[in-house]
């Protein structure tokens, strides 16, 4: 194998890290609270709001199931605006995080839900306050179910930033495509899968390490 | 402490709707374990919850130490939710604290500093009997033990008012007595009311002053534990009384009518089980008596003894011997009558 080969690699490796990473942050940065709002707001819940909720949903939807590479393209002049360019691996961050903002707050918001209501009740019969709720019970009680939700938002990023060649993002997809379909490198392909194989696999002990770490329950070894 | 007015709770759902409480009035003294006790779905949650307002009644008012709750909302109904403590069945204790960070929960949103908070949480663990368990999560607890870190927390803010929600309900009888006696204890020596909600009679007998028996929302009856479980009135009643005391046999044989011989139930409480008056009534009165079945339990340290007898006479002299009984202070109450040649098989 050449060393021009790992280079080209090495390189579509770290874009991808770039693009995957800062989306996921951005992305969680956004969507947990989000997610915390979608919850609270639904009905019988300790900020019931039906139209927030309403509101809330439906942009949320409409953003889930719009096709990503669609996403991509229609929101280009939003792009131009928040990165000052439509092109290239930064400019990819925009899409990745708009993408995933709503994946990440529908699955916190139904880690959320899966928290007791009995734990709701003694908190609020100790006289705690909505946003006490939130912060001392719900998402300590959730934190574990949370993080599964970053790892899967993580791996579907990971999934989606293939796609970003086609707005010159770069990364391992883009080689991919690039030199193994476009080329007939098969060799590229197939080192491109192992590597994203790897890359998931990683992050998927990682997240599934520390989910158990936080779980405060008997668990069956 | 507690004076509940003309409570009403309706459920209203999609199409339906369920009243869950209607009518309901009570007042519940200072430093007293009132007791709640009625059949699944009688409503007794619901009012309990209504009491801290975590269920808003549809119409009433509830006064707790003073302060109208049902006039209250926003920061101030929570600032009175801390003077109420509550205990649950299923405990709900944080999973993702420890013990100790439980118990200090309460503490810390009402914004206590860390020192304090440590002071008090040790002083309640011991109180608890679980200073031992301070760094233990939940999963590694008993129920009892779990049941104690919920007490311990309940009363992290020295509230006067504590309500349990069948807080003993999921533990085994053992437990149940040593979760009852803490109760006990510290409705004397922290200057504590208890509202009690439970289905077990011996919950009611062991700790409970008074106790109001709940059906379909309803009230049927309530007063000093003594009398509503020696002399109870309701039908409701009599049957979370008197089903678990005589033999299925007994009551199946028995007819509502004459001819055969009476059955009574006699009901002696406190000073008359040391009298003979039985003794007495065989001597003086032309009857002979068959002990069917009974019992001497103790509630509250006072000896109550529930005897049924069968009554072999003709029905003047058995006039004459339940007046004369009743004179003497007991509680006499014919169940029925079975046929004269009934007796042997019983
Ligand atoms: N949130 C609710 N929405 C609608 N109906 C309710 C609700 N909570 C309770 N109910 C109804 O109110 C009635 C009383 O319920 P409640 O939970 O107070 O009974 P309970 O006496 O505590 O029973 P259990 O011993 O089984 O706990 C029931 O008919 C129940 O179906
Ligand atoms: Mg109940």
């Amino acid at each position: 194998m050449s060393t021009t080969i790992i280079e080209l690699l090495f390189d579509a490796l770290l874009e991808t890290i770039l693009m995957v990473g800062a989306s996921s942050i951005l992305s969680a940065l956004i969507g947990i609270p989000l997610g915390v709002i979608l919850m609270v707001t639904c009905e019988k819940q300790i900020l019931e709001n039906k139209s927030i909720n309403r509101i809330l949903g439906t942009v949320v939807n409409a953003t889930r199931s719009t096709p990503f590479i669609i996403l991509l393209v229609v929101i280009i002049p939003f792009t131009r605006i928040i990165a000052g360019t439509s092109i290239g691996t930064i400019a990819a961050i925009v899409p990745l995080t708009i993408a995933a903002i709503p994946f990440i707050s529908r699955l916190v918001e139904a880690s959320l839900t899966k928290v007791d209501t009995g734990l709701i009740e003694a908190a609020e019969a100790m006289g705690a306050s909505p946003l006490q709720i939130i912060v001392k019970v719900l998402l300590p009680e959730a934190r574990s179910g949370i993080v599964t939700d970053l790892t899967t938002t993580v791996i579907n990023l990971i999934g989606y930033s293939a796609m970003a060649g086609v707005v010159g993002g770069g990364g391992l997809g883009d080689v991919g495509i690039r030199y193994g379909y476009q080329r007939f490198c098969l060799e590229v392909m197939i080192l491109v899968v192992i590597i994203l194989i790897v890359l998931v696999q990683i992050i998927q002990s990682f997240g599934d390490f520390f989910a158990k770490k936080l779980t405060k329950r008997s668990t069956r070894s | 402490m507690i004076e509940i007015q003309n409570l009403e709770k309706i459920f209203y759902n999609k199409k339906a709707q369920t009243i869950a409480l209607k009518d309901i009035s009570l007042s519940i003294n200072k430093n007293e374990i009132f007791g709640i006790i009625g059949r699944s779905g009688a409503g007794k949650s619901t009012l309990l919850r209504c009491v801290n307002f975590l269920e808003r009644p549809t119409s009433g008012r509830i006064i707790v130490d003073h302060k109208e709750i049902s006039a209250l909302s926003g920061a101030i109904l929570r600032e009175a939710r801390r003077n109420i403590g509550m205990i649950f069945q299923h405990f709900n204790l944080l999973s993702s604290r420890t013990v100790f960070n439980n118990i200090a929960l309460p503490l810390e949103l009402v914004g206590i500093n860390k020192s304090e908070i440590f002071n008090r949480v040790k002083f309640l663990l011991e109180l608890v009997n679980l200073s031992d368990k301070c760094d233990c999560y939940p999963f590694e607890l008993s129920g009892g033990q779990k049941q104690r870190v919920g007490i311990a927390r309940a009363l992290a803010l020295k509230p006067k008012v504590l309500l349990c929600d069948e807080a003993t309900s999921s533990l085994d009888p053992e437990t149940t007595k040593s979760i009852l006696t803490l109760l006990r204890d510290f409705a004397h020596n922290l200057d504590l009311t208890i509202m009690l909600i439970t289905h077990e009679i011996p919950v009611i007998k062991e700790i409970c002053d008074r106790v109001a028996v709940i059906d379909s929302g309803k009230i049927v009856e309530q007063g000093n534990v003594v009398d509503i479980f020696t002399t109870p009135k309701s039908k409701i009643t009599r049957r979370f009384v008197n089903d678990r005391m005589l033999p299925v046999i007994l009551l199946e044989s028995l007819k509502q009518q004459p001819p055969g011989n009476a059955v009574l139930r006699i009901v002696f409480v406190g000073p008359s089980t040391n009298t003979p008056v039985i003794t007495e009534v065989i001597r003086r009165f032309n009857v002979q008596l068959n002990i069917l079945h009974g019992n001497i339990e103790y509630i509250q340290d006072i000896p109550c003894g529930n005897v049924v007898i069968e009554a072999m006479c003709q029905s003047h002299e058995l006039q004459a011997a339940i007046d004369y009984m009743r004179i003497n202070n007991l509680s006499v109450e014919i169940l029925g009558y079975v046929d004269n040649n009934h007796r042997t098989t019983v």
